[in-house]
């Protein structure tokens, strides 16, 4: 079994009357990237403040690294970093002198990493242009540099491609893919893009209203996502009462976007489109789908 | 610790109100000589300079101490930097000490400097009034850094529950003139003496320790020399101690628990 990373255990935190999170419990393997999905007021940076030591949690026990308590989790906090919410850096700093201030804060010898992460988020050319005049963008790439100056064990991430372009996107994507790849870095990260997530992730927490909804690998979802043909016709409730009727299948569901998706006789695909043809419901979509993370999470967390 | 100092000391060092406050402290001779006391730099020696000048500008210097003590300890709390001193696994302990020691550095030792360099600038240039006794000003230098240190706390204190250096400049200044002012009514009041004064009203600003009223005039082998009373007196060497120390510590105290205890969202 893997080394485990973090353990989040029974992890409540109430805020005045408040329940941020309820009960929390799951735990992060080492070498993995785990994906925390849920709405916006989830409790998803509320569990990564709590990791990062911002917020302390009202009840239940966190480890890192297999230790605990104040002092066993700020040396753990050693070996991660952690981007909250938004990349914190001192607005009239440049790049650079933003993350030299956080060199000398983390007592890192070599100066030579300032270019390195630099160049690896391709901020190396901002020069003495501060940070306040920086792009959305930009501003993350400057907190995935400051991420990565420690060289990190495990990163959490919240939100670290907001902001970027489709180009910047794909290239912190490789990048985090590399580092776990390459650098066996374990990274914990939440996004509102779950298409993005779905490239990335090997395992993801689910979240909604302060609980977990679920807590599943890669792997598992893609059991859990099964595949389906989506059919739209002239006539979709006509269609509908063919596809039960006639053609006997059970599993099947009229969505509210138009269309219908059945999940059962997929291998009679050719019968099923004459019997909607000769029953006068013609059909102008047939299309073979898997259902993505994006279905799995609207159906766990929305309940749609 | 050292390296949280070190990484505050270096945006410190780079920040534009820093900057404005020493340049103001360094430039404050100049005014208080050429435009208030309407004096030539080159005919004023340390003693007169202490006499007549070191008390007249102490808004800028209050502006000053709550400028170099709030941006050290609390500048990082407004653009939340701070909390990657946290989450890079420092104890808050440690990071509160760091930014105690780094905020009463710079609201203190620096802003002593700065303070008093031209006592030496224009001893060097002018001497020094035989009048005027140097073993007393030094005695009055070094303990108006008790008062300079209860300024400082109280500065950290408010930017530490603000969470914002600019907050804590500003709603300290704003305590201050009040607490000035309620010092002035009581006084007027109560018909009340310095020395009669409650001890924690005591020393509510440096310039009364640098305040020189009386002056006597002798004349000393035929030359007439006027001798400040430059003493202190004991009420005001006791009141300024234990106001100072008593209160620094509660204020440093209070923004501790506020730092060790209160969640950083």
């Amino acid at each position: 079994m893997s080394e485990i990373i973090a353990d989040v255990k029974n992890i409540s935190k109430q805020y005045g009357k408040q329940l941020a999170l309820d009960d929390v419990s799951f735990r992060i393997r080492k070498g993995s990237i785990v994906g925390l999905i849920g709405p916006n007021g989830a409790g998803k940076s509320t569990i990564m403040k709590i990791m990062g030591g911002l917020v302390f949690p009202s009840a239940g026990e966190l480890q890192l690294f297999g230790e605990s308590g104040e002092k066993g989790l700020n040396h753990a906090r050693t070996r991660s970093s952690f981007i909250i919410e938004t990349p914190y850096a001192k607005n009239g700093l440049s790049a650079r002198e933003n993350l030299e201030k956080q060199r000398l804060q983390k007592g890192i010898p070599d100066k030579g990493r300032i270019d390195e992460v630099l160049r690896i988020v391709k901020l190396e050319d901002t020069g003495k242009k501060e940070f306040k005049n920086f792009s959305l963008g930009m501003k993350q790439r400057l907190g995935i540099a400051n991420a990565l100056l420690g060289k990190p064990e495990l990163m959490v991430l919240d939100e670290p491609i907001n902001g970027l372009d489709p180009q910047g996107i794909v290239e912190i994507r490789e990048l985090l893919k590399n580092l776990n790849k390459e650098e066996k870095v374990t990274i914990v990260i939440s996004s509102h893009i779950l298409s993005e997530l779905s490239l990335l992730c090997t395992d993801y927490v689910f979240i909604n209203h302060g609980k977990i909804m679920d807590v599943l690998s890669a792997e598992q979802l893609k059991a859990e996502c099964s595949e389906y043909y989506q059919i739209d016709t002239d006539n979709n409730e006509l269609a509908s009462a063919i596809l039960t009727n006639e053609c006997g299948i059970g599993k099947l569901e009229v969505m509210e976007s138009g269309g219908i998706r059945i999940y059962e006789g997929l291998e009679r695909i050719r019968d099923i489109s004459k019997a909607l043809y000769e029953g006068g419901a013609i059909p102008t979509v047939l299309a073979r789908n898997e259902a993505n993370l994006e279905d799995y999470y609207m159906k766990k967390v929305q309940g749609v | 610790m050292i390296n949280i100092i070190r990484s505050i000391n270096y945006s410190t060092r780079k920040n534009l109100a820093v900057f404005i406050a020493i340049i103001a402290m360094i430039g404050l001779p100049v005014l208080m000589v050429g435009m208030v006391l309407g004096t030539s730099l080159t005919d004023m020696d340390g003693a007169e300079y202490y006499i007549k000048a070191i008390s007249e500008a102490f808004f800028i210097v209050v502006f000053a101490s709550l400028t170099l003590s709030c941006i050290p300890s609390y500048g990082d709390a407004g653009d939340r930097t701070l909390n990657y001193e946290i989450m890079a696994g420092h104890g808050r302990s440690r990071i509160f000490l760091a930014r105690m020691i780094s905020g009463l550095f710079w609201g203190v030792i620096i802003l002593a400097v700065l303070y008093y360099y031209p006592l030496v600038l224009f001893g060097c240039i002018g001497g020094w009034y035989k009048g005027v006794s140097i073993q007393d000003v030094v005695c009055r230098v070094l303990l108006s850094l008790l008062p300079m240190f209860r300024i400082s706390a109280f500065a950290i204190m408010m930017s530490s529950l603000f969470r914002s250096a600019g907050k804590g400049i500003g709603f300290s200044f704003l305590a201050f003139e009040l607490g000035s002012m309620l010092r002035e009514v009581i006084v007027g009041l109560m018909n009340l003496k310095d020395h009669e004064m409650p001890w924690f009203m005591g020393m509510l600003n440096i310039a009364e320790l640098h305040h020189i009223g009386n002056c006597r005039e002798y004349v000393i082998d035929g030359e007439k020399v006027t001798v400040y009373e430059t003493a202190i007196p004991p009420y005001l060497l006791w009141s300024t101690v234990i106001a100072s120390l008593v209160l620094g510590t509660i204020y440093l105290t209070v923004a501790y628990i506020d730092f060790k205890k209160r969640d950083r969202d």
